[in-house]
């Protein structure tokens, strides 16, 4: 009955992503540092503000996806030990600043937040996860407060990927497999990698059982034919396959810069690092071993206004302010699903993704403030709910059948981010590259099945799906086309279109390839290194006959059994 | 971008890293101090144990991960590898993506051997003058290989190797073919591209209800009918439509569901055979009958005995069809996009406007913050040194002092406006030598923009 009460559901979806960068060669890695910022801000923050939760007996449901590249570099050894030296450099320093602010009582208070913070960190990540906080989220999602869905491999966009029916099929496929070792169960739902859908990727989905995915607005408001509830509730693709729409109204409300919470005045300045401020002799062993100065993590001033004076960062009037915003949020949604509840012969769904990284470390407060949301939603009020995709289609398993309309969430809606003038030039060798990954797999299927699972050529042929899967990442146009850290963009693509293209021309011309050079390139890309990744390039023309072949032999052996039991008798 | 960008960012790109390689050779701060500390705890056996008796709980190198995940030693530099991709890859090939929904990006490669064939063809010198087209057919909703396209356009590409081709309206499907044009109109056809449909920028015209039901299996797709009426019944029964009555949810009670068949909805949704070719020819032939041709050539073939269509007319004339009117299919159909250039003609202004509406999570590194232009800052800081014996202790205030082995000390402090009063005693290593040394520091007022 209670249940009765509520007039409808909000989808809070976060979706956790970042590129696979593991550079085992160097000994300090700039890059890396995005791992570590993210664990430090969001990922285990959001840990923090679950477990709370919980203990606290709050019932929610949160929508999430974390995605294979992510996965992989939390669960390697690794860049888990790089990220201890990180925090272990991270609790000197902010020793190192409780001493110094010592006599100024604007920033001593700061500094020692930051000394717990990090301490704190450090305890959740060792002691209570053994490093490997791909767990604790297993852990929410086995306890039912947590929905993670599957995403591609490795983040690729899939409508400009589309060229090769295979490449899509194995980043959809490889991110499957992937999520059903991590999780041990199969995923229900599926990101597409920066929203992009075009029509047929359902199909695909389908033949790997998931039930959903999410596309922007405009993905189902131009759908054909129109659908009838607009975003506020799934469409069914013609496979069967829903699509959830984002709501524009609740992500303009945290995303924007004009209207959001985050560019509150009172919150934190994301722009202003010690790493920046401070003295450089002093801040000398923190920064980047070249002496070049980079974001340490402790920022003490808040965003003040629209101006270069910068106040300092009082944490009480922020946490005032996050709960002041999550109370808004909430009631906007109230309203806006008492509106939607009384046009519709149904309860509406209001789905709002978000990056995972914009709470905690774009936006400070983040985290805090979906801890207030979700206890103000448990314990205020009895119109919204918050539900997952399964929790809706589980109570209304009818919806109207259209076809989404191709579209992403990038800038302008469709796939001008990931192809423009600085970053088309990668299309023609992603391409090439994966036909010839293709091209590999029908010349070299027999080997490929019958060798060793150590055998040079087997591991060749998975390292060479490695390359091109980590090339096909849309996390590299994406930077090239927003212009910071571009050389680095560059090197990946190239690094691997490179190595790719000498496993492909050294097993097409001599049919086998440097031993060690392909030693130190898997120990280099180890992405998915347990998986069989070349095995998602093989055409289908080439598995039936085996089929055929199995089914054959199965028969041979019921007539061999026959014959024996014939004998017999 | 043509091949000389491409090769002087290459460069760029190579020389970024170079400087890399040269410089990054240096080691992390105080790594060795890391690498120290963390064996040390990891020799103890079990270190997160050992933590837990340990009261001290914040103290920063408590917990430290078991040994094996510390044991990675980083390769031989001597692995090599150069960042030059491939400049060809010696094939014809021309490649269209969609940018968006007015947008096409071609791009191609043209083997050598490609242009020999046609110079054996039209000779030396007339290919001097030919030109390098790229030739664009909307094949919206037509089978281009049988029917041919609904038009084309010829763009001179010179010699770039990529195109973004600006088109007059979105939903339309292209062709594209890349090819030498002599002088005399003649085209030689050098490679032909994959099919891209653009996305609609509107929503759709069709508003029909059709819906599914997931549970543990995926229904076929039904419509909803008021209660049946005894005249239709033998001819759906014909139609072998299924029904179903049992529905529990009280909107669907006194309705009953028609599924339809996979065909149906491929006839729906399809662009191009076996059904919109049906719907043309049969709607042509309507048109026809009143006088209006559209001037397009029906051949023989067209003739299409509209009786095997039966059930598809059914469902599409009464239950489906109905959001779109008749005119507006029909030209879409005959004559793709180009008969939308005048009434789509200010369709590029709508997308600037939806672009700020749509912006996505692409944005939110400009939508946070805004980069400085100019600032001026002045900090303060204070430090305070001094020297004794390496065996004396050191108390400012009552906080022990550390020193160094040769007993100098260094300490630092952020100066606001505010008096620092610095309080020091030293005692010898016995506690029979005692000085003490007081003062204080003070920054005054500070004055902005006088």
């Amino acid at each position: 009955m209670e249940k009765d009460l509520y007039k409808g559901y909000l989808c809070l979806f976060l979706h956790a992503h970042l590129p696979f960068v593991r550079h085992p060669e160097e000994d300090y890695f700039l890059e890396e540092n995005w791992l570590y910022e993210a664990i430090t801000d969001t990922y285990i923050p959001l840990i923090d503000v679950f477990e709370r939760l919980i203990q606290d007996k709050v019932d929610f449901r949160i929508t999430m996806s974390l995605t294979p590249p992510l996965v992989s570099m939390l669960k390697d050894p690794l860049l888990q030990s790089r990220y201890i030296r990180h925090l272990d450099k991270l609790i000197e320093l902010s020793e190192k600043e409780i001493e110094r602010t010592a006599y100024d009582m604007n920033y001593h208070g700061l500094a020692l937040m930051y000394n717990k913070k990090f301490i704190e960190t450090k305890q959740i990540f060792l002691e209570k996860y053994k490093g490997d906080i791909v767990s604790a989220f297993k852990k929410f999602q086995d306890m039912g407060y947590i929905e993670i869905v599957a995403s591609c491999a490795t983040h690729g966009f899939l409508p400009l990927l589309n060229i090769n029916p295979q490449s899509v099929i194995a980043q959809i496929k490889i991110g499957v497999d992937n999520y059903k070792k991590t999780f041990t169960c199969s995923p229900k739902g599926f990101w597409l990698p920066e929203c992009g859908y075009f029509p047929g990727v359902d199909e695909i989905l389908k033949e790997e059982g998931i039930r959903y995915f999410f596309v922007d607005s405009h993905g189902i408001i131009n759908a054909d034919p129109l659908p009838r509830y607009s975003v506020y509730a799934p469409i069914y693709c013609p496979t069967g396959v829903s699509a959830f729409g984002r709501d524009w109204e609740s992500s303009k409300q945290v995303w924007s810069s004009k209207e959001g919470y985050p560019g509150d005045f009172d919150y934190r300045e994301y722009y202003r690092d010690i790493g920046y401020e401070l003295d450089y002799e002093y801040i000398k062993p923190y920064i980047h071993p070249d002496g070049i100065r980079i974001n340490t993590g402790i920022k003490y001033w808040r965003i003040t206004g629209n101006t270069e004076y910068k106040d300092v960062y009082r944490p009480d009037w922020a946490r005032e302010k996050a709960a002041i915003h999550a109370g808004n949020f909430m009631f906007n949604r109230e309203k806006q699903v008492e509106y939607l509840f009384s046009h519709m012969d149904r309860k509406p769904i209001v789905v709002a993704p978000y990056d995972a990284e914009l709470f905690g470390h774009w936006w400070f407060e983040g985290p805090m403030w979906i801890d207030f949301l979700i206890r103000k939603i448990f314990y205020d009020q009895k119109i919204i709910k918050l539900a997952t995709p399964s929790d809706y289609l589980k109570e209304y398993p009818i919806n109207q059948m259209c076809l989404p309309s191709a579209s992403s969430w990038g800038w302008k809606g469709y796939n001008e981010v990931w192809i423009e003038g600085s970053n088309d030039w990668i299309y023609r060798h992603l391409h090439k590259a994966g036909q010839r990954m293709v091209e590999l797999m029908e010349k070299f299927f027999k080997e490929y099945n019958r060798g060793n699972k150590r055998s040079l050529i087997r591991r060749a042929l998975n390292q060479a799906a490695r390359e091109l899967l980590l090339a096909e990442s849309s996390d590299w146009p994406f930077i090239m086309k927003t212009g910071t850290m571009v050389p680095y963009a560059h090197r990946r693509i190239k690094e691997h279109i490179v190595r790719f293209t000498k496993i492909y021309e050294d097993l097409m011309s001599k049919g086998s390839v440097d031993k060690n050079w392909l030693t130190e390139v898997e120990s280099r890309d180890n992405i998915f290194l347990d998986m069989d990744c070349a095995k998602y390039y093989i055409p289908s023309s080439k598995i039936e006959p085996k089929e055929r072949k199995k089914a054959g032999k199965s028969k041979e052996s019921k007539t061999k059994l026959k014959r024996r039991k014939n004998a017999k008798r | 971008m043509n091949r000389k960008n491409l090769e002087k960012k290459t460069v760029e790109v190579r020389k970024d890293y170079s400087n890399k390689g040269t410089s990054s050779s240096h080691s992390f701060g105080e790594s060795n101090k890391f690498s120290e500390q963390t064996n040390s705890y990891a020799n103890s056996k079990n270190t997160i144990q050992v933590a837990e008796e340990n009261k001290n709980y914040y103290t920063p190198y408590t917990y430290q991960l078991p040994k094996k995940y510390n044991d990675y030693k980083p390769k031989s530099r001597t692995f090599v590898e150069n960042y030059e991709l491939p400049s060809h890859y010696n094939t014809t090939t021309l490649t269209l993506m969609v940018k968006d929904t007015n947008w096409i990006y071609a791009y191609w490669e043209i083997a050598p051997s490609s242009i020999e064939e046609v110079r054996k063809k039209i000779g030396r010198e007339e290919l001097e003058k030919s030109s390098y087209v790229l030739r664009m057919y909307d094949v919206t909703m037509r089978d281009f290989l049988k029917e041919g396209p609904n038009h084309w356009f010829d763009i001179e590409v010179g010699y770039a190797n990529n195109w973004y081709i600006n088109l007059w309206c979105d939903n339309v499907t292209y062709c594209g073919e890349l090819g030498i044009r002599t002088t005399d109109g003649r085209f030689f056809s050098l490679a032909r591209s994959n099919y891209v449909t653009t996305p609609r920028l509107f929503s759709s015209g069709r508003n029909d209800l059709i819906w599914i039901e997931v549970k543990d299996n995926i229904s076929r797709p039904f419509v909803i009918m008021p209660e049946r009426k005894p005249k239709d019944k033998e001819q759906i029964e014909k139609k072998s439509l299924e029904t179903e009555d049992k529905t529990k949810d009280t909107t669907l009670r006194k309705r009953r569901r028609v599924f339809l068949t996979e065909e149906d909805i491929k006839m729906y949704y399809s662009k191009v055979f076996p059904l919109l070719q049906f719907l043309s020819l049969r709607q042509r032939r309507e048109i026809n009958r009143g006088g209006n041709r559209l001037g397009v050539k029906e051949k023989d073939t067209d003739y299409l005995d509209i009786r095997e269509f039966n059930y598809g007319d059914v469902l599409f004339d009464k239950f489906i069809l109905k959001g779109i009117s008749r005119s507006e299919f029909l030209k879409r159909i005959l004559l793709g996009s180009s008969q939308e250039l005048v009434v789509k003609g200010g369709a590029s202004e709508f997308i600037s406007g939806a672009s700020e509406l749509i912006g996505g999570a692409s944005e939110r590194k400009d939508l946070i913050g805004k980069k400085r232009k100019f600032f001026f800052e002045v900090w303060t800081e204070l430090i305070v040194y001094g020297r004794t014996e390496p065996d004396a202790e050191v108390w400012l205030g009552n906080k022990n002092i550390k020193l160094r082995p040769d007993g100098t000390f260094t300490l630092r402090f952020s100066l606001p406006d505010t008096k620092i009063p610095l309080d020091f005693i030293a005692y010898s290593y016995d506690k029979i030598d005692r000085r003490s040394i007081v003062t204080s520091v003070e920054r005054t007022k500070t004055l902005y923009n006088l």
